[in-house]
This record gives structure tokens, C-alpha cells and sequence, in this order.
């Protein structure tokens, strides 16, 4: 929960890493952040946390155009 | 006398035509004003800075866990393979850019498997991080260690040899780390 007693949850959905967050307890989520490395890959997001200011942090996995999944580190200004 | 017709009937059914799609757009639009009035805070996340870490033997890396420090900077970490076995790689990035700061890769005692699973900051922006780290195929130690905000300089760390056998060792994994009054660590234990 950050500063703004907003909750977040990472995942999967599809191929692209998602980011729901909710500032009312958990009654109604929005998406965040969707992120993909490439357009066929899957990317996956593990964690994440916010500043005081209500900039969020995300990190996770993609995988590149190799094949292997590189780590990636989103910060996010969310209004 | 007839009227003659033609030329009239095609301009007619154009302007018809001409008028439900005015109204069509008019909808269209008023629909999108009304949605601007009911939304006005909803404005986009955009975002600031995005880093990606591609480990030096070039295969997979993944982060686990992420900290934001009080002056936004964040440490993260995880686990990158460096061709042979898992390390603990932890990384730490400006809160303005997103530069790296510091980074730390950790192929532990025995050269078996690292992984961090769990990371935290201080009040003063130091990190501290734990994780697995495999002696051989038969222990796993929980490894922690912390380091200096500035330089990622090693302050201290911890091996917690568990002699665990193997088929037991994977049921207990650390899921958290947090600091607590800024001086006192403490560390969750999860259940797999």
C-alpha cells in the first residue's frame, strides 16, 4: 500500500506484464500499467512499490528479442 | 400536369442521408464530451524512466523484489544466470533518471544457485537484501546482506546455513524484508 492507501497486484495477463491497483480497499481495481519488450514476447511483472510522492515502481521480466528474459525496472508518474 | 420528378429525388435522399450522419456525429460527439466532464481526474500513468538488465553471459534475469527508498531511489533484486548457475543480482537506480547507481552480483560459496528474494531500505537509503543461496546440491543457506546507499559498499552479511536436505530445503523461501525503526531487520519465512 503506498502513501495514498493505494494497493497494487502484478501479473501476466496475456503476454503483457500488468499493473492493477486499487484506492478504494480492494472494491474496484483499474489497470495501472500494461508493458511489453516486444510485441510476441511475454513480459511479467514480479514487484511493486511507490514514493511518497505516488510515483510507482515496477519491476519484472520481458523476454527480449533473443528469447531471454532480460530484467526491467518502470517508474511511473501516475497523476 | 405531373411534375417531373428526377431531378429532385436524389438530392433529396442525399440530404436525408446527409442529416442522419450530423446527427450521428453529434451524438458521437456529445458522447465524448460527456465522457471528458465524468472523468476528468483519470488522466494517463505516463512513464518516467524504464531500465532493462541483460546479465554479462546474456541470458535470462529476473528481478524478484523491488524497494523505493525516501528519496525515491530504488534498489531491486533478483536472480540472473550467468551461464553455468543462478547469482543474486541487486541493482540500485537513481529516482530522477534512473541511472544505476550500483550494482551487485553475488555467485555465492560453492558456485551453486542465488537467488534474491526480498529487499528493503532504511531511512538512510542503505539495502539490504536476502535470499537463497545453494552450498551444494544437498544445503541451502539464507544468505543477507546489506549494503551502503552511496556505493553499495558490502556492510555486512549473514550466511544461515540451514543443512536442510534436499527434499525439504524448497518448502521454505524468505518472501519479505523490511526494516523496522531503521535499524532492526526483519525477515518473513513463506511456505512453498
Amino acid at each position: 500500500m503506498d502513501a495514498f492507501g493505494r494497493v497494487f497486484v502484478t501479473g501476466a495477463v496475456g503476454n503483457l506484464w500488468t499493473v492493477r491497483g486499487s484506492a478504494d480497499g480492494g472494491a474496484t481495481w483499474t489497470t495501472t500499467d500494461n508493458f511489453n519488450l516486444t510485441p510476441t514476447g511475454t513480459s511479467t511483472a514480479r514487484a511493486v512499490d511507490a514514493d511518497a510522492s505516488g510515483n510507482v515502481f515496477v519491476t519484472g521480466y520481458a523476454a527480449a528479442a533473443d528469447g531471454t528474459s532480460h530484467g526491467i525496472v518502470r517508474k511511473l508518474a501516475t497523476p | 400536369m405531373k411534375t417531373p420528378q428526377t431531378p429532385l429525388a436524389a438530392p433529396a435522399r442525399l440530404s436525408i442521408i446527409r442529416l442522419l450522419r450530423l446527427a450521428q456525429l453529434c451524438t458521437a460527439l456529445g458522447c465524448v464530451a460527456l465522457a471528458c466532464i465524468a472523468q476528468p481526474a483519470k488522466a494517463a500513468v505516463t512513464e518516467a524512466w524504464v531500465q532493462r538488465y541483460d546479465g554479462p553471459a546474456n541470458s535470462d534475469d529476473q528481478p524478484r523484489a523491488i524497494a523505493v527508498d525516501a528519496s525515491g531511489n530504488v534498489a531491486v533484486t533478483g536472480t540472473s544466470f550467468n551461464g553455468t548457475n543462478w547469482d543474486c543480482y541487486t541493482a540500485k537506480y537513481a529516482a530522477g533518471n534512473g541511472a544505476l547507481v550500483w550494482e551487485h552480483r553475488y555467485n555465492g560459496l560453492g558456485n551453486g544457485h542465488d537467488y534474491g528474494y526480498a529487499v528493503a531500505v532504511d531511512t538512510s537509503g542503505n539495502v539490504v537484501v536476502t535470499g537463497s543461496s545453494y552450498s551444494s546440491s544437498s544445503t541451502v543457506e539464507y544468505y543477507t546482506v546489506k549494503y551502503a546507499a552511496a556505493d553499495g559498499a558490502v556492510l555486512w552479511e549473514k550466511h544461515y546455513n540451514t543443512q536442510v536436505a534436499t527434499p525439504q530445503r524448497s518448502r521454505w523461501r524468505w518472501t519479505a524484508a523490511a526494516t523496522w525503526r531503521s535499524r532492526d531487520l526483519l525477515l518473513l519465512l513463506e511456505e512453498t
